[in-house]
């Protein structure tokens, strides 16, 4: 039998991008650490990073996708996997909400202080969630999501340690990622939950499907401890939650 | 070699690395763009093109793929869809699938790559990474540590 004995690059490229499944695709940067190396790589094509030209995007799925997405604004209806990364988005795109039926996966990366772009995001299919701001960036509201009913995982890291930020506004949102399974949330976000005593206690949990609270970390925030009304506001909505981290 | 058919149709002949020979219309043969580059130089006139990287077995299958993409227009697209659903169904399994695909990307066949490579990631759609790493004889070559790490990152995907 001709068992191969190794998959050329050539082809391991040309079979990633036609993958579907979000899952299939994190999984698989678990097989060899050329496909690791080829799945991290070649996701950033999917990204939108200002630091990113057009011409380091070679492979032809992904193009054409891409393609769309510079010629439409974000009007490719089939758009399945969206990283918007250290965008100041109004600079590129003026798109207020982020509306994909077929969108899997989506990040969000916000490193510069500008207006802040997304105000909602609309996508029923959406998988992976990453929502990610610099602690340099104050950002003055969290986007309106809607009900996600397929979602799976949630990252959310963004809240300014010291910034002011409007606790319903955070609630809202926690509310809209009510059917994550996995969760991982960032000390400081955990802190400005917890910081108004008597808020989140009169708010029911969010999470009913939550399996693995995961505690991120944040450079130069001490944090060991998760206030009870935290933990009980997270957890208490799941029977089969465990906390990681 | 070139021959010339009744209908006027320029003809290429086609060896394999297993020395088969095929003899196919000359549009059939430049549905591969590499062996279009290759009869423009004119290296088709002396004798049959040699394709060091494709078995006969291969050639066979990518031939009866350029020949059907050959004589279908555009109107046939329905049609042509389930051919080819057809055709890698008939391929049978991923080791086939990885040679045809292989010989594609040699070939520079544009369709026929797509067409196989999206046979193959719904084929591995759900699968774990061990199950992919024994469909392709694929080492794994990271560390324990390393291992648990990209584990850990993408612990959701796992479960």
């Amino acid at each position: 039998m001709d068992r191969l004995s190794s998959l050329p690059d050539d082809i391991v490229l040309h079979i990633l991008p036609f993958l579907d499944e979000t899952k299939s695709f994190v999984r698989f940067s678990a097989v060899s650490k050329q496909w690791k190396a080829h799945l991290s790589s070649r996701s950033r094509d999917f990204f939108f990073d200002e630091s990113l030209s057009p011409s380091h995007i070679l492979s032809n799925p992904w193009k054409a996708r891409f393609n769309g997405i510079l010629r439409n604004g974000l009007a490719c209806p089939s758009l399945k996997t969206l990283s918007l990364n250290r965008c100041s988005l109004g600079n590129i795109f003026s798109f207020p909400t982020v509306t994909r039926p077929k969108l899997v996966r989506l990040s969000v990366e916000y490193k510069r202080p500008s207006k802040w772009g997304i105000t909602k995001i609309s996508a029923p299919g959406l998988e992976y969630f990453s929502f990610v701001v610099d602690h340099s960036v104050e950002i003055e509201y969290f986007p309106a999501v809607d009900d996600f009913p397929s979602l799976q995982c949630a990252v959310i890291d963004a809240a300014h340690p010291t910034g002011r930020f409007d606790l319903i506004e955070i609630i809202k949102f926690l509310r809209g990622l009510h059917n994550a399974e996995y969760l991982s949330l960032s000390p400081t976000l955990i802190q400005a939950l917890s910081m108004v005593p008597g808020i989140i206690e009169r708010q029911p949990s969010p999470f009913a499907r939550l399996k693995t609270l995961t505690l991120l970390e944040n450079p130069g925030v001490d944090f060991l401890h998760i206030p009870d009304n935290a933990l009980v506001y997270l957890l208490g909505g799941s029977t089969s939650a465990k906390r990681k981290g | 070699m070139s021959i010339t058919t009744e209908n006027n149709e320029k003809m290429i002949t086609l060896m394999s690395s297993d020395g088969e020979e095929f003899v196919v219309e000359e549009a059939v043969a430049a549905q591969s763009q590499t062996i279009k580059h290759l009869i423009e130089d004119g290296c088709s006139t002396e004798g049959s093109i040699p394709l060091p990287n494709v078995t006969g077995r291969v050639l066979s299958e990518v031939i009866q793929y350029c020949k059907k993409h050959s004589s279908s227009d555009d109107k046939e697209e329905k049609e042509l869809e389930a051919w080819d659903a057809e055709f890698v169904k008939a391929a049978d399994d991923h080791v086939a699938l990885t040679d045809l695909m292989m010989a594609a990307n040699f070939l520079d066949i544009k369709g026929l790559l797509d067409l196989v490579a999206q046979t193959l990631a719904n084929m591995i759609t759900g699968k774990s990474p061990e199950e992919v790493r024994r469909m392709w004889n694929i080492k794994n070559d990271f560390t324990p540590e390393e291992a648990e790490k990209v584990r850990k990152e993408n612990q959701w995907a796992f479960e």
